[in-house]
């Protein structure tokens, strides 16, 4: 079995892999493209990437291959914000109510299970769907196999 | 019907080929075309609806300036193009 880790970096995901002659790079996904998390979860051979990509926002991406292809997942996204709901950050930014970065990937208790945390780290919650707590600042999510 | 074209900073990340859709207003429009290329979507407005605070549409070469609700009308020949805000000095 080949040992490998993976980097994630402001300009892509690198792949490293331990040949005879030492590590080496084995593999770069999404080169020039902001990748704030990566995850290999062993059980299923699936590597996920959380992308950063200015403009377009964050994506989710997941590849059975290591990274040779990969394919788009729903991105973790916050509820709708209720109408006339005003709540602000410490600074006294008004709360965005959008995703702005992946800061946490986590593998799940059962195969296929993946948690997003999104904002401050990688707090979990028990809910399927995008959990939003005004007082924590942090919102996460869990992938199922189905998705 | 409206033609909706997207630039190819975004044609890299999603297939978003462009197309002729049915819709009265630029809301309308996308919505149809974005029923046609469900992963296109996420792209270009963000979880509140609303456009991409780095993406501009421009309609017959005129920027939207609703960009909450995008209920601008557009005639049935009309050109809706998206791209990324380009800034510099």
């Amino acid at each position: 079995m080949t040992a490998r880790f993976f980097v994630s970096t402001h300009k892509g995901l690198f792949s490293f892999a331990k040949k005879e002659a030492g590590w080496q790079t084995e593999r770069v996904s999404f080169l020039g493209d902001a990748v704030s998390q990566a995850l290999y979860e062993p059980r299923s051979g699936t590597l996920y990437a959380a992308l950063g990509l200015g403009h377009f926002g964050v994506k989710l991406r997941r590849s059975r291959d290591l990274g040779d292809t990969w394919e788009e997942l729903a991105a973790p996204v916050f509820p709708k914000e209720p109408e006339g709901h005003v709540e602000s950050l410490p600074d006294g930014k008004p709360w965005p109510w959008r995703v702005e970065r992946v800061w946490a990937l986590e593998a799940g208790g059962s195969l296929g299970e993946l948690w997003c945390g999104t904002i401050g780290g990688a707090k979990i919650g028990s809910a399927a769907a995008l959990s939003y707590r005004p007082s924590i600042p942090c919102a996460c999510t869990r992938l199922t196999p189905a998705e | 019907m409206p033609h909706v074209v997207f630039t190819s900073a975004v044609q890299r990340h999603v297939d978003c080929p462009p197309e002729a859709v049915e819709g009265a207003t630029v809301r309308a429009a996308l919505d149809v075309y974005f029923k046609r290329h469900a992963e296109a979507r996420a792209y270009v407005l963000d979880e509140q609806g609303v456009l991409r605070q780095h993406v501009v549409v421009f309609v017959d070469g005129a920027q939207v300036q609703d960009r909450t609700g995008l209920d601008q009308a557009v005639s049935p020949s009309a050109e809706i193009y998206v791209m990324q805000a380009l800034s510099g000095g």
